[in-house]
């Protein structure tokens, strides 16, 4: 008697392992959108982008055999869309921004202050995120985007449980105080 | 406990990513202290705004892209579920169909199970000899009678 699997990420990867294009075109279509969404928002270029998931892709059909946890194959694939990302990150600015010094300040350049006179809502919030360093815009991205938790936030990228809560700590603080989320409640400094 | 102490474990907080214990101590903080009652307001109302901010379109181009990748198939589909044994003499994985294995077993455990039946068996060792007695010789000796056939018993 044949008995229906659902599709999960452990029997699309198996499928993958075997050459099935039809489990490797699921896996994608699964994935497409919050891998492309993550390098995006991280890159802030479409050709980036679309080239970081796309490599994301091709190391998965090459190295499927070699994927020793396939229940965490969601982390595996937004670990290796972000190495992608941050690479072609590094190539375009020459110089790493990335330091796990949290002491420094979260913008990557401007404040985002003169954004909110011209725009509204949701739209501010991305453009201040965007405009967020690094290392602080790649969790807040994880975490509040994908609803990864710390663990998988910090196995991706390559951090501590406690630096990862450090960051998301700070990366909202910066974008709360930005966007005057906190001054309703604060009566005196 | 400070506010510089208390906000971040807020931020945890709206995680789902603080003890209990560590949760008394900052609502016991929250309940006196405005600045950090207007930072739980403020990361859950920003929160509230990102999960409105839509995902950008994927650009057609990338499912064509993606989909165009070829696959090396290392080996034949297997259509069962796959389940993973580990441990062997060289410490590698052996990957068995979970029907397979199961047939094993079964066959195994039948084997074994009918050769033992065999092999304990108490017929086995319980073969019964009938011995047919057509007669004794009844022998005389120096006029003592001979003795009694067997059956017989004297009073």
């Amino acid at each position: 008697m044949h008995t229906v699997q659902p599709d999960t990420d452990e029997v699309l990867l198996e499928g993958i392992r075997a050459g099935d294009a039809k489990s490797f075109a699921r896996l994608y279509q699964r994935y497409r959108s919050p891998l492309y969404a993550f390098c995006y928002r991280l890159t802030a270029e479409k050709a980036k982008a679309e080239d970081a998931v796309h490599e994301s892709f091709l190391k998965l059909a090459a190295s499927a055999q070699n994927i020793r946890t396939p229940g965490a194959l969601r982390t595996w694939l937004f670990q290796v869309a972000r190495n992608e990302a941050l690479a072609m990150l590094r190539s375009r600015r020459k110089t790493v921004p990335l330091s796990d010094s949290d002491d420094e300040a979260p913008w990557e350049t401007d404040t985002p202050l003169s954004l909110l006179e011209s725009k509204n809502g949701a739209e501010i919030v991305e453009h201040a995120i965007g405009r967020l360093k690094t290392e602080y815009r790649e969790v807040i991205l994880l975490r509040e985007f994908e609803e990864l938790s710390y663990a998988e936030i910090a196995e991706i990228t390559g951090s501590s449980e406690g630096a990862v809560r450090a960051r998301i700590f700070k990366a909202r603080k910066a974008l709360g105080e930005t966007l005057h989320l906190f001054m309703d409640g604060r009566q005196t400094p | 406990m400070t506010c510089i102490e208390v906000q971040p474990l807020i931020s945890a907080f709206i995680d789902a990513h603080l003890s209990s214990e560590d949760a008394s101590s900052v609502f016991g903080h929250i309940g006196s202290c405005s600045t950090c009652q207007g930072f739980l307001q403020g990361s859950i109302r920003m929160r509230a705004m990102i999960a409105r901010i839509p995902s950008p379109p994927v650009p057609s181009g990338l499912d064509a892209r993606v989909l165009d990748i070829p696959l090396a198939p290392h080996r034949i589909t297997r259509p069962h579920r796959i389940i993973s044994i580990p441990g062997s003499l060289w410490q590698q994985r052996l990957r068995v169909p979970l029907p397979a294995l199961a047939a094993g077993l079964t066959l195994f455990i039948l084997t074994t199970a009918l050769s033992l039946w065999l092999w304990l068996n108490p017929l086995r060792e319980a073969k019964q000899e009938v011995v047919y007695v057509f007669g004794m010789p009844q022998v005389e000796v120096y006029g003592i009678p001979a003795a009694n056939p067997p059956g017989e018993h004297k009073q």
